[in-house]
């Protein structure tokens, strides 16, 4: 699959299948959000794995976005040490994108290899802080719920290119 | 079929998906409250349907609430399709009681 295709078709996908993920594929998705670009290069970022049953299921129960019963989460988490120390992106606007960055990474990786997955916004911090041991530096920004897909979800509605495209000017669509 | 105790700890988890929902929904779009609670139904009915307490008449109410669940998030005419759900829950109902 070339890289345009990939982002043509890639779905939320939030229904999978029991079949685990093998622990070298999750390792490649990481891999793959952690080669996005960064402000002045901070890679601010740390990923947690989960893809213990019982772990899975605490998460669940404490990250509402997840609907299905996914067989791999991945935590994005922002190291604010790192951040911190970029001067610059003290505002974490820019950090708050490159961790955007890394999460589009690894969905796109994920379709690549066949895996749907669901990015997640929904979910306790404290509470999943308190499940996986994430230390005071580290704080979790995002969720990607992952496995085999069940189905390939239809696409939603989606808005035209010119209502969101402009060339030149605000207004203009590009034809001459 | 599951036994008491793994259905009582589905049960249990369930209690925090409601809770940590509880917290969320204060700051989420309004629209998340409904989807709460239609995935609450989906894991109610999973949990029956694990107790093979589910008929085929269930498990077809059952894929059409799943639909929502699994679906593309498509918000445009996501009331009407809640409101069609309900009533045809409480019209299946009516073989029951």
């Amino acid at each position: 699959m070339d890289l345009m295709e990939a982002m043509l078709t890639r779905r939320s996908v939030r229904r999978w299948t029991a079949d685990p993920v093998p622990d070298e594929d999750l390792k490649s998705l990481v891999e793959a959000a952690a080669r996005a670009p960064s402000g002045g290069n901070t890679q601010p970022w740390a990923f947690v794995v989960i893809r213990d049953q019982a772990r899975l299921k605490r998460l669940r129960a404490a990250a509402p976005g997840i609907a299905g019963r996914a067989t791999a989460v991945v935590l994005i988490c922002l190291d604010k040490q790192r951040a911190d120390a970029e001067a610059g992106t003290a505002e974490y606007d820019m950090v708050h994108m490159t961790l955007g960055a890394a999460m589009q990474n690894m969905l796109l990786a994920a379709h690549g290899q066949g895996l749907g997955a669901c990015a997640i916004g929904s979910f306790h911090p404290a509470s999943l802080a308190s499940i996986v041991s994430l230390p005071p530096h580290l704080e979790l920004k995002l969720l990607v719920a992952l496995g085999y897909p069940v189905s390939q979800p239809t696409a939603p509605p989606l808005r035209l290119l010119n209502e969101v495209c402009y060339f030149e000017e605000v207004g203009s669509n590009g034809d001459h | 079929m599951v036994t008491t105790e793994e259905l009582r700890d589905e049960l249990l988890l369930l209690v925090g998906f409601l809770l940590t929902s509880a917290h969320g929904l204060f700051n989420e779009p309004p629209s998340y409250g409904p989807a709460r609670l239609l995935e609450t139904a989906g894991r109610l009915l999973d949990m029956m349907d694990e107790q093979g307490m589910l008929d085929e008449s269930l498990r077809e109410m059952k894929a059409v609430i799943d639909h929502e669940r699994f679906g593309p998030m498509d918000e445009e005419g996501f009331p009407d399709r809640i409101d069609h759900l309900a009533l045809r829950w409480t019209e299946s109902m009516a073989d029951r009681f």
